[in-house]
This record gives C-alpha cells, sequence and structure tokens, in this order.
C-alpha cells in the first residue's frame, strides 16, 4: 500500500484527476492528517500562482457535484466511445460478438487510454518495427522478438502493464512499481521485453491498468483476476509464433 | 445573478444543475476568502473576532458545506430573491464556522485588535517567500506557457476561451495548464518547498 503524503496529491491541484478519481482521493485526505498537509501546502503555492482564494482546479472539481452532466461533458470522448460500445454489444446479443474495445470507456467520467504496442525486430543492423496494435487489437511476433509500449491516457494515474497466458502472470515494466502516466502526454513505458524465454509460442492478453494510486508488481499479480474492469483501460492479443 | 432576475430565479428554485453550479462558480472564491481571514460578529458583550481557517483543505470543505445547505430544496424555496445572494451565502457560512467552532469547543474571543487572530509575522514571511519563488518561477516560463499564464490567470479567461486566443485545442490548452503547474512544484521542490 502507498505510503502518505500519497504522490497524486500534487495531481488533484493540476487537474489530471478524474473526477472519480478526486473524489475518491478527497474522501482520503479527509481522514488523513499527513495527505492534508501536503494538499495544504502544495494548494498554497496553487493560489498564490493562479492568484485565486482557493485552487482552480478543485473549484472546477467541487462545482461539478452541484452539476454532474457537465463531468460526462469534459470527456466527449468517453461519451462517443461508451456509445459505440453500447452499439455493439446490443449487436452482441444478436450473435455478433463484441470485440474488445478499440478505445476503452471506463465510464462517462473516467479517463480513456491507447495503448500501443510494438513489436521489434532486434537483429538487424538496426532495431525495426515489424508489427503494431493499438487498445483492442492483435499483434503477431515471434519468439525472437522484443515488445514495447506506448500510452496515452486523458487523465493521470498509474499504468500497470501485465499479462496472463499460459499459466503465468508476466509485468511489462523495468520496475516492480506501476508507471506514472500524465494527462495528454503520449509516453512510452522505458525497457523493451524480450520474449524469447519468457514467452512460448501462444496467445496472451495484455491488459493495461490505471490506477489512481501507485501500486506494485506484487499488489498486481496477487489480485490474480479480479482487477476492477472500471480500472482496465486497454485489451491488445499478442500471439507469440515459433 | 438570481437578484432582479425571476427567470434564473425561478431556475434556482427548481434546482436546475447548470444554475446551481454557476452560482457555486462565482461565490465560492469569495466565501472562501471570508473562511480563511476570519471575520467579526457582533454580540451583547461586544464585538467578537471569529478566528479563520488556516488549512486550505478544510476551507474548502466548509465551503461545499455552505453551498450544500444553500441549495437544498427547501433552501431555494427560503431564498426570497431580493437580498443579495451573496450576504444570504455569507451569512450561511458565518453560522457554519461558528457552529464549528463551538463544537470543537473553541474560543471566540472578544477583540477588535487580536493579536492571535492575525497572520503571524513567521507565516507572513513563509508565504512571502513562497510568494517570491512562485514570481521566479512564472517569470522563467517559455513564451506560450507564459501567454497561457497571463490569459488564464491575469486575465481571467475560461480554458476554451484561453485555447481560442492561443490558436490551441482546449484539450492541448488543458495539458500545458497541467504541465506548468506540474513544472511548478517540481521548481519549488527543487527550492526546498515544501
Amino acid at each position: 500500500m502507498m505510503s502518505c503524503p500519497r504522490p497524486e496529491i500534487s495531481l488533484m491541484l493540476t487537474g489530471e484527476l478524474g473526477h472519480a478519481n478526486q473524489s475518491a482521493l478527497r474522501e482520503h485526505v479527509r481522514g488523513c492528517s499527513v495527505c492534508r498537509a501536503r494538499y495544504d501546502q502544495l494548494g498554497e503555492a496553487m493560489v498564490i500562482f493562479e492568484g485565486a482564494t482557493l485552487p482552480d482546479a478543485t473549484i472546477q472539481h467541487l462545482a461539478e457535484t452541484f452539476e454532474p452532466e457537465r463531468a460526462a461533458r469534459r470527456w466527449p470522448w468517453a461519451i462517443a466511445a461508451a456509445v459505440l460500445l453500447s452499439a455493439l454489444a446490443w449487436r452482441g446479443v444478436g450473435g455478433l460478438q463484441a470485440p474488445s474495445s478499440t478505445l476503452t470507456a471506463r465510464g462517462a467520467t473516467a479517463p480513456l487510454a491507447d495503448m500501443r504496442v510494438f513489436c521489434i525486430d532486434p537483429n538487424g543492423n538496426q532495431p525495426v518495427v515489424v508489427a503494431s496494435a493499438r487498445s483492442g487489437g492483435v499483434i503477431r511476433c515471434r519468439a525472437d522478438h522484443h515488445l514495447q509500449f506506448a500510452v496515452s491516457t486523458d487523465a493521470s494515474g498509474f499504468l500497470g502493464v501485465y499479462s496472463r497466458g499460459q499459466g503465468e502472470f508476466r509485468w511489462y515494466h523495468r520496475g516492480q512499481s506501476m508507471q506514472q502516466v500524465l494527462l495528454g502526454v503520449d509516453q512510452r513505458l522505458p525497457g523493451s521485453i524480450r520474449l524469447l524465454d519468457s514467452h512460448p509460442p501462444g496467445a496472451y492478453e495484455i491488459r493495461g491498468y490505471l490506477d489512481p494510486e501507485q501500486r506494485s508488481r506484487h499488489w498486481v499479480e496477487s489480485q490474480g483476476g479480479n482487477l476492477p474492469e472500471s480500472g482496465i483501460i486497454s485489451r491488445v492479443t499478442l500471439l507469440v509464433e515459433p | 445573478m438570481l437578484e432582479n432576475n425571476p427567470e434564473q430565479l425561478t431556475a434556482f428554485r427548481e434546482g436546475e444543475p447548470g444554475v446551481l453550479r454557476a452560482l457555486y462558480v462565482e461565490h465560492v472564491h469569495g466565501i472562501g476568502a471570508i473562511l480563511r481571514a476570519g471575520f467579526t460578529v457582533s454580540s451583547g458583550a461586544g464585538p467578537k473576532r471569529v478566528p479563520g481557517i488556516r488549512s486550505l483543505f478544510e476551507v474548502e470543505e466548509l465551503c461545499q458545506e455552505v453551498f450544500e445547505r444553500a441549495f437544498k430544496p427547501s433552501a431555494r424555496r427560503r431564498y426570497d430573491g431580493i437580498r443579495p445572494f451573496r450576504s444570504y451565502l455569507f451569512a450561511i457560512a458565518k453560522n457554519l464556522r461558528i457552529d464549528q467552532l463551538r463544537r470543537g469547543r473553541l474560543q471566540i474571543v472578544t477583540t477588535t485588535a487580536d493579536p492571535g487572530c492575525a497572520p503571524v509575522a513567521e507565516q507572513m514571511m513563509a508565504r512571502q517567500q513562497l510568494k517570491d519563488l512562485v514570481q521566479t518561477f512564472v517569470r522563467s516560463l517559455a513564451t506560450q506557457e507564459e501567454s497561457w499564464y497571463r490569459l488564464r490567470y491575469r486575465d481571467g479567461l475560461g480554458q476554451m476561451d484561453a485555447a481560442l486566443e492561443l490558436g490551441i485545442g482546449r484539450t492541448t490548452g488543458r495539458a500545458l495548464d497541467a504541465s506548468i503547474k506540474r513544472r511548478l512544484f517540481a521548481f519549488l521542490s527543487r527550492h526546498g518547498y515544501p
């Protein structure tokens, strides 16, 4: 569990947490004197910067409690994607299987993410991208290829990329913790994953999980298949061929 | 907004969310300011000073309570639309603050010039140092960032209007805003704050 003060406190003041995450963190700050002290310190700087009495991001968030529909309007992609997904799900009832999303809506007020997976052939003079897939897609790689990831979200948080397949949990980060991702910043996950030795030929579902809190690999693994569906922002199917 | 505007008043009484939000945004800074600074109340024993709230988070929480109370259906019906809404909110804020102090068994002191209520020199100095640091940071902003800062926080434009002025999309504007603020925190951290 993350120790306090929580690093996401600063995101409350930069307006980078989605409405739901912001509410959850405020609830925590209410009962945590350490986080409240941190919030007060950073908030003081923010009101000086903005020349205001209260931080703008907080006012925007709290104002939405009086007009919840506005929160939905702030995330138009989410609405479009939610409508698209509803339509696909409805078609699924008629026998067509709805694909896992190209953009995964986490609810009208929740952030969206687009994760790209790249298959790299490291065997030539220069590493070459031989295949790529976005959220909801399928990527085929040879066992001697490497994987790389890039992600963009419209809310900040912590991203964990992992897969289950062939009976094992796999973690696609260099370190043992999730990677911080920032609103509007398209970023590459550091390092590349060598498939050889770690991915026998077969199918793997790679998932991107976004959490307002920093979590460890151990925490993600310990949840088994029970991570909250609302946090799964991306799924890509990886097919490893011999 | 509500005074002398029958349509808005009707929408307010009906709890129209857009009107409630607009009222909140219009008045929250004023309520926040009075709760932070403290205020004086009259009583039989002379004027009494109610101290301000030091914690920004607590100010925000009490502000929220003020508006939740003012926006209750019964309170909306009670508001006459004649006296200024701002005064109506101030009255709620003052009562809530006094109740809060009473619940916490804190004293409302009799004074006109109570040194315990004024910010002590040490706090003022700390705030001035922080202000100087923030100003140094603002002076270091690149051209586009400086324009955004001026439009948003000096000229008071909303995100949409500031983005239009700069010829960028609103999402880009939001990302720029967040990026500047992140760098502000990093800058402060490098200078030992907090």
